[in-house]
């Protein structure tokens, strides 16, 4: 099936950017699309929901999960599976994407772990995606997530991302930012790990602002600006890759409406487009 | 089990039980620090987004230990963080022995707490207003009303003001959700609560409900006039939706 993400740069649709988007409509002209993390809109009804609904028919959607837990050990939680694939279809969402990342054994933790870089780890998460695969009906993106302790790692990030996603053929949801926050953490070349990147698996991008804890220990809070490095890697990311979209990430401290625009415009101009 | 998944279920219960649970030999502790702040402040914030009132009246030691307590304890299965609330009554009603003496209200204050959020997001919407005749036709209630009751006045608890003993009366509280999509509450004398009771549990008339209190209540002599005065009152807070068509 053909897969079709919207082109231009957006905003993830946050509850506390309702009343600026209500009270200023011409705010929406300058977003292209809203990401959105499904688990915090399904089932939920109300003026929250009724807001959202509002902002989800101007504007195209992206689905961004948070609970699946794709990495994890214990059973995939196929009913809720079943929720997402409902919410994507009532909305008309045609990119699901979830975190290389784990957040449940057999109960939930609500937060993002790494997963070990293991061969048996490969297999495992790539039959989930494909299980996902099956579920949804179409490709879904994975995102390599940020991650400050490396677990039992027989190969490196790259690597595992690499095989994950041959063995599930499934897609990248690329975060440049978490490139640059893993490569300060676990040492290695943000731009080399770029170049390895296949770019015709590449969905979309994500760019966002971090938390600078020591100088080689860096938090992705999604809480801050994006900084001049990070922004320059997604320069040199759109002339290795191509023109993608980019999600700009602001889940903590938002600015703003105008500020926050005026930032997304700089993200095109980095991102080309 | 494979290997992988060995290290991932330590690591889960070092991070749920950081006292207790060893973290994986290894790994440096600042990294593995970083985990143990981000997860617990995640799960704390959730649960005082929902809780705002019990938060205030505990100080930050008790209410550390409290979400650590659920953290540690409690196996949550909802992928939704909107019913993280309810994963954390469940464990509050399976642990009184956490809270009971020093907050021999917390559950009640709890329910109560979850109820408004709950109302605020609930999927269901309500019939257009349809007022008629409440004593020959039945009544419609609106889907989005509730009534709580409670050992204790769970709606005047504060930081100064928490009581150790339950009074002689139990307060009835009628929470709901109007029009306007903002979330309300009423207190409700022990009649009126009867009386929603009678009507929110069988499609009655006004004059079926008057009968059926008056025969369920030895001695009661309902009023048509009190009884329609209710209903008028419950109609302009959207409690009541008017009459069947």
């Amino acid at each position: 099936m053909t897969v079709e993400t919207p082109r231009g740069a957006g905003i993830g649709l946050r509850r506390g950017l309702f009343k600026a988007l209500h009270d200023d409509p011409s705010a929406l002209d300058r977003v292209d699309f809203f990401e959105v993390a499904p688990e915090n809109w399904i089932g939920l009804g109300g003026r929250l929901g009724k807001s959202f609904a509002r902002f989800a028919e101007q504007k195209p959607i992206l689905a961004h999960g948070l609970s699946l837990s794709l990495g994890g050990p214990g059973a995939l939680d196929t009913g809720f599976l079943q929720e997402v694939k409902h919410f994507l279809r009532d909305h008309q969402i045609a990119t699901y994407s979830e975190h290389l990342s784990w957040c449940a054994d057999d109960a939930h933790l609500y937060d993002l772990l790494p997963i070990p870089f293991t061969t048996d780890a490969v297999h495992h998460v790539a039959a989930r995606i494909r299980q996902t695969q099956d579920v949804i009906g179409a490709r879904i993106a994975v995102e390599n997530a940020s991650f400050y302790t490396p677990l039992a790692a027989e190969m490196s990030e790259l690597e595992f991302l690499l095989a994950v996603v041959r063995e599930a053929d499934c897609d990248i949801l690329l975060d440049v930012n978490n490139i640059y926050v893993n490569s300060i953490n676990h040492r290695y070349d943000a731009r080399q790990f770029v170049d390895a990147i296949p770019g015709e698996r590449v969905r979309y991008l994500h760019i966002a602002g971090h938390y600078v804890e020591a100088p080689d220990l860096i938090v992705d809070t999604h809480g801050a600006a994006v900084v001049d490095p990070v922004f320059d890697l997604l320069s040199y990311t759109r002339e290795r890759l191509g023109e993608k979209p980019v999600l700009l990430e602001r889940d903590f401290n938002l600015p703003p409406l105008p500020e926050l625009l005026a930032e997304l415009d700089r993200v095109r101009r980095h991102a080309g487009l | 089990m494979q290997a992988f998944e060995i290290t991932q279920r330590a690591l889960a219960q070092h991070l749920r039980d950081p006292a207790n649970a060893p973290s994986l030999p290894g790994l440096e502790d600042r990294r593995v620090q970083i985990y143990r702040d981000l997860l617990f402040n995640n799960v704390e914030g959730l649960i005082a987004n929902n809780f705002p009132v019990m938060k205030r009246l505990m100080s930050s030691e008790q209410w550390a230990l409290l979400i650590r307590a659920y953290y540690r304890e409690h196996p949550a299965h909802t992928p939704y963080f909107h019913q993280i609330a309810q994963e954390f009554m469940a464990f509050l009603a399976a642990q009184p022995a956490l809270w009971q003496s020093q907050f021999p209200f917390l559950l009640e204050l709890a329910h109560y707490e979850w109820l408004e959020l709950a109302l605020d997001i609930d999927t269901q919407s309500m019939a257009p207003s349809r007022p008629g005749d409440w004593m020959s036709q039945r009544i419609s209630i609106s889907p989005l009303a509730r009534l709580a009751g409670y050992q204790y006045p769970v709606h005047r608890i504060r930081p100064d003001w928490q009581p150790t003993e339950p009074p002689a009366e139990p307060t009835w509280l009628m929470v709901y959700r109007n029009r306007q999509d903002k979330v309300q509450f009423q207190v409700l004398t022990p009649l009126a609560a009867l009386l929603w009771a009678t009507i929110s549990e069988h499609r009655v008339t006004g004059s079926e409900a008057i009968a059926a209190l008056n025969q369920k209540v030895p001695g009661l002599q309902l009023e048509t006039a009190t009884f329609i005065a209710t209903l008028d009152g419950w109609l302009e807070r959207d409690i009541v939706l008017g009459v069947e068509p």
